[in-house]
This record gives structure tokens, C-alpha cells and sequence, in this order.
């Protein structure tokens, strides 16, 4: 079928390339926004973490989980994640302002890290050697001086059920912003998230038809917990971008939304969706978890400027009203004086 | 409710037996893809439903003394999925390929998408191009045939009255030489309603260069499927060339008349783009023939 997008027979097409670049503030701005977390080690050396935070399905519970595992140095599959429950929950605010591996990874680091040193403390005693020489690793305590002297988390667990002693531990983590004045100065943000993409578009100059040809999205991390969650999250937001700058348009006729259906307000389909090569960049943000920070939002943010810089690229032209549909870019291919001189010439 | 009384039968007697009952508060529902949501805008009323999904006699393609035949009920993933269809009507397996989605094309039939007479949809439109006829019961007992051009008479009306008629059968005669395509245009690239549908059959005469037949049908730019006399004619009056090609494409562009809307586009971005489908969709269907790219007798253009 002829599908006037592709390649062949007699469009004219032109390719462009363009960049969009952006940073953003991680967490609520300028406002406290804490986080809160229980974590209880168990006598089988499973982990069961209690944390307010709500998975949105950017998997913040398998990066909490995660965090834990690393923390207490057992195997993620040994965690159990109780989440988003009111009832039982420890506050961990909302899941949006891209604050929730930051601010709640945060949390259930410090709460493993409280529940941790209940085992140090019983680690120390057991074999003789001070708390700040041990590390906790793969189900076993081991004195770094000596990695000979050692002793199972198992063992430890064992001998604390035989005293009395529960591994608890809580935490809690809230950024260091301070509240904007009236001439809106202050600290809004403890950390930025900063991201580049690149994108090349191909227009059709008869039909007025964009096809994102690939996106190239590097993103700053910090340092990705879960590499796959973080590819997911910078598709997403890309995808998310493309049908910002090129379909998204709410219509009205007097007033009245006239396309206020899924089937004409328009997002891409996995058909429209482009090539996207996800780059991570992980500069370690020292107050985050293991250097973590954001890219929930950062991910959808550089994309429609990259795109319209592309079509500018190709063309020639500057848009300036999203989205750039194919009836402006053939209006303005007419009113400009840019007579493309390999157009036909009907 | 949105309707009183759902009767699904088993027989075309029995299906015909209950609209002559019901004297015009009876229709006739297919797939329903269209006509649920109707009732439930309360855009169409009706106090009885009367079920043909289950008429296995109704659902087929064939091939017939040079003819395709196909029964109403023939979903549009049945068409899509045809080798018959891809390999000598491509036009029509490309348009059954994109009718809304693959839960609708699943369910939603070819003779259901006519009697819904949208304009721009799309077997419509193919068919349209292929000068299709269709076979109709009354409730009278009888049987008429009737052309498609005689068959829309305005946005969302058939000739056909499924209250009291039965389409049942899609015909159309395979032509020598038989070249088609359909050029669709939306904003994206699935799960779109076509800004322009456009569907073109040709029959080639390869000794001389020129063509025996021309059909073009542009959708949607006017309440109807619109066939292109003009430039069908400017097609056949001499020997193939990229400017025959041009001038029918300008023929196709001075009869289009689009309104301006507000979804679709405003009139001059429209009819620019019927002159440039229509030039891109006569490059395409010449150069292919069915589903084969047919390099030892192409067109040289």
C-alpha cells in the first residue's frame, strides 16, 4: 500500500537533524516533600520493606527493592516490597515531581542502613572486631582488614532470635530547599536532572507529513538503579514528546471540544513510534542513593524542541505553535518565499 | 435499553420473515461496530435487533467467471487475509487492512461498512474503484442488483433500508491487465479516520502503452464517494507519460471540493493533497499488479 511515508516513488522529501537540551528540578519546588520507610530483616534473611510510595508502573518498587538488596547484601529476589498502603504505610508523598527513586530511594536506604546496624552491632560482638571494619555482602558479614573473619548473616540472625533482639530499622530522607521568597529566590531543588536529544525528522515537502527518522536521548542519572527501567522511562517520555510536538491538539469549534475522544485527540500508536537510543549518563549525585536523582519528567522535556529544530533544519523554517502539523508545514512551505525548486511543478 | 427485542437467526428466510413482521421497527445488525455506538448516541432508534452473524452463507470470496464474488457478512480481517484478494485486487485487501483497528476489522463486516455509508471508508472506497455491484433481498421476496454509484446518497445514507432490506452479496469483474492501489493519508499511522482515501483500479494495455481502463475514487470530499470522470478520462485519451499522469492529477484536484474542517483540514490543504495522492497513487498502482512487483512488464512512466 501506499502509505505516503514511504520511501519511493516520487515524494520530495528533506531531512534535518536538531537538539533540544533541558535541565530539571528534582522534588517539590521549594516546599518539603519527605519520604518514609520501615525495613525488617527476617530470621530466614529475607527483607520485608513497608514504604508509602506508589508505583505508577515506572517501577519504583523494584528500585526500592533494589536499593535495599544492595544495602543489606542480599539477593533482590529475597525482598518483599509492601507499598502505596495507607493503612499501614509509612508517608512517602506523591509519586510525580520524578522524586520518587531520589526521595524514597532515599528512605528505605536509611531505613536498611538503621536495620543494619542492629546486625553490625551484633556482627562486632560475635567476632570480636569494631562495627566500622565490617561489610555486609552476599549473605555474610566479613571484616574488611581480615576477610577471614567472618560469619554468615544467618548465623547472626539466629543468634539475635536466640537473645531477643528484631532486626528493625526506619528511615527517612526530605531534600534541603529552601522556601522561595516573594521575588521567588531561594533553594526550590537539592538536585537537577540535565538531559540532550537528538533527533532527525524526514518531512515530505508535498504531503507535509513528519517522520522521526531516530531519537538519540541522552539523559544524566546520576546512576541508574535499574538500567532497562531507565531506557523505559526516556522511550517513554520521547514518545510522549513526539506526539506532543506533532499531534496532541485539543480542537475547538465555538467553544466546544470537538475531539474529545482517544480516537481523534491524537497520541502515537507503536506504529508512529520512532527509533530512540537511550545514552545514560551517570554523573553520582552525592545526596542520592547510591547516586540516583530523576528522570521521570526529564525524559519527555528536550524532546518537541528537538524535533522542531529538525524541521527547521530541513526546511528552513521556524515553528513556533505545537503541534507542527503536516497543513502547517505545507502552509508555510507556500507563504515563504522558499520556493523549493526541486518541488513538481503541477 | 437501546433496544427492545435482540432476535439472532438462523436463517436468511427467517431474518427477512421478522423485518416484514415488524414493518420498519426490525434492523438488521451485522457486526454493530458502527451501529451500537448509533444507538447508544441515540443517533438511530430501533426497538428490534435482528442478529446475522451466524449465516455462514453469507461469508465468502470467490472467484467466479472472471468475477470476485463476496458475501456481506465477510468480516474485514477475512478480506485482509485473503491470498485471492492480495494477489489480484490489491486495492481492496490494502482498504479491508485499514478499516479502524484489528478489533473492529475482527468483527465489522464489508456489507455493514457500506449500508453505514461513511463517505471515506474504506472498502467503500476501493470498492467504489472496482465499480462494484451489490445483491439485495427485499422483504418481498424479491432481489434487486444495484451499481455502487447509484448506491450513497448522502453522509451516513445508503439506497439500501436495512429495516426492511438484506444486502447480500459484493460482485465486480476482474479487468485484463488489472492494476490497483489505495493511497490512504491520516495522522497516524494506525487507528486514524482518513483525511483522504483514495483508490484507483487500472487495466493496462502493455503493447500500446496506454490504458484500456481508468478508475479513480477520491474520499472523503464530498457527501459521497466521488469517482474522478474527469480525470479518468484525461487518463485514457492517450499514451501513458508522467504528464498524463500530472494532468489527471490536476483533473482529480479542479473537481475536488472539499468543506474546511476543523479535523480534516481546511479546503486548500486538501485539495492539494488529492494532486498529490492521486499522482502518487497512479505511480503506485501501475507499477505493481496484485501483491507482485511486476518488473518484466512494468509501466515505464
Amino acid at each position: 500500500m501506499l502509505k505516503s511515508r514511504a520511501g519511493g516513488i516520487s515524494e520530495m522529501k528533506k531531512r534535518g537533524c536538531g537538539i533540544g537540551s533541558m535541565w530539571y528540578g528534582i522534588g517539590n519546588t521549594g516546599l518539603p516533600n519527605p519520604s518514609g520507610a520501615f525495613v525488617q530483616v527476617l530470621d530466614d534473611c529475607t527483607v520485608i520493606i513497608h514504604t508509602g510510595c506508589a508505583d505508577i508502573g515506572q517501577g519504583s518498587t523494584t528500585v526500592l527493592a533494589q536499593i535495599a538488596a544492595e544495602e543489606l547484601g542480599v539477593n533482590f529476589n529475597d525482598i518483599s516490597v509492601i507499598c502505596a498502603d495507607t493503612g499501614v504505610t509509612p508517608d512517602a508523598g506523591k509519586t510525580s515531581a520524578s522524586r520518587q527513586t531520589y526521595i524514597s530511594g532515599n528512605a528505605v536506604r536509611k531505613a536498611a542502613q538503621s536495620a543494619k546496624e542492629t546486625i553490625f552491632k551484633k556482627g562486632a560482638e560475635l567476632l570480636q572486631v569494631p562495627e566500622e571494619e565490617l561489610i555486609l555482602k552476599n549473605y555474610q558479614l566479613n571484616s574488611l582488614k581480615n576477610y577471614n573473619i567472618q560469619i554468615s548473616l544467618k548465623e547472626i540472625m539466629a543468634k539475635c532470635r536466640e537473645d531477643g533482639t528484631l532486626v528493625i530499622g526506619h528511615g527517612w530522607f526530605n531534600p534541603q530547599t529552601k522556601g522561595l521568597d516573594k521575588r521567588g529566590q531561594g533553594i526550590p531543588y537539592a538536585t537537577y536532572a540535565f538531559a540532550t536529544q537528538w533527533v532527525e525528522v524526514e518531512v515530505d515537502t508535498e504531503t507535509g507529513e513528519i517522520d522521526i527518522l531516530n531519537v538519540v536521548a541522552a539523559h544524566d542519572v546520576g546512576k541508574a538503579v535499574n538500567p532497562m527501567a531507565v531506557e523505559g522511562q526516556i522511550e517513554g517520555g520521547s514518545v510522549m514528546g513526539a506526539g506532543y510536538a506533532l499531534m496532541e491538539e485539543i480542537i475547538l469549534d465555538d467553544g466546544k471540544i470537538i475531539n474529545s475522544s482517544f480516537s481523534n485527540y491524537l497520541i502515537p500508536t507503536i506504529k508512529d513510534v520512532p527509533c530512540v537510543n537511550s545514552i545514560i549518563v551517570e554523573e553520582e549525585e552525592v545526596t542520592g542513593p547510591f547516586g540516583a536523582k530523576g528522570v521521570g519528567e526529564p525524559a519527555l522535556i528536550p524532546t518537541a524542541t528537538a524535533i522542531a529544530n529538525a524541521i527547521s533544519n530541513a526546511l528552513g523554517i521556524r515553528f513556533y505553535e505545537l503541534p507542527i502539523t503536516p497543513e502547517k508545514i505545507l502552509n508555510s512551505l507556500k507563504t515563504a518565499n522558499n520556493t523549493n525548486k526541486n518541488q513538481r511543478d503541477f | 435499553m437501546y433496544w427492545e427485542k435482540y432476535l439472532k437467526v438462523k436463517t436468511l428466510h427467517e431474518a427477512m420473515e421478522i423485518l416484514k413482521l415488524y414493518q420498519g421497527k426490525a434492523r438488521l445488525i451485522a457486526g454493530g461496530t458502527d451501529l451500537v455506538l448509533q444507538l447508544r448516541e441515540k443517533k438511530k432508534r430501533v426497538s428490534v435487533l435482528v442478529d446475522i452473524s451466524d449465516l455462514p452463507e453469507l461469508q465468502y470470496i470467490k472467484e467466479e467467471h472472471g468475477q470476485i464474488k463476496i458475501g456481506a457478512m465477510t468480516t474485514h480481517s477475512q478480506l485482509a487475509a485473503s491470498p485471492l484478494l492480495w494477489e489480484k485486487v490489491i486495492v481492496l485487501a490494502q482498504a479491508a487492512s485499514s478499516v479502524g483497528s484489528p478489533q473492529i476489522r475482527n468483527v465489522g463486516t464489508v456489507g455493514g461498512n457500506i449500508v453505514n455509508a461513511q463517505p471515506a471508508a474504506d472498502t467503500v472506497v476501493a470498492l467504489m474503484a472496482l465499480d462494484a455491484k451489490v445483491v439485495v433481498f427485499n422483504n418481498d421476496g424479491g432481489e434487486e442488483k444495484i451499481p455502487f454509484s447509484e448506491l450513497f446518497l448522502g453522509v451516513g445514507e445508503s439506497k439500501i433500508d436495512p429495516t426492511s432490506q438484506l444486502l447480500k452479496e459484493i460482485s465486480f469483474s476482474l479487468l485484463p491487465e488489472m492494476r490497483s492501489s489505495l493511497g490512504r493519508l491520516a495522522r497516524r499511522k494506525a487507528l486514524a479516520l482518513p483525511i483522504l482515501n483514495i483508490g484507483i483500479v487500472l487495466s493496462v494495455n502493455k503493447k500500446e502503452n496506454r490504458l484500456h481502463e481508468a478508475r479513480i475514487c477520491v474520499a472523503p470530499v464530498a457527501p459521497v464517494p466521488m469517482r474522478m470522470k474527469e480525470a479518468e478520462k484525461t487518463l485514457l485519451s492517450r499514451k501513458l507519460s508522467d504528464e498524463l499522469l500530472i494532468s489527471a492529477s490536476k483533473a482529480a484536484f479542479d473537481a475536488a471540493d472539499p468543506r474546511n474542517s476543523k479535523l480534516r483540514g481546511n479546503t486548500a490543504y486538501r485539495k492539494e493533497l488529492v494532486r498529490v495522492m492521486t499522482y502518487r497513487t497512479l505511480k503506485t498502482a501501475l507499477a505493481t499488479r496484485g501483491g507482485v512487483g511486476d518488473e518484466a512488464g512494468s509501466i515505464t512512466v
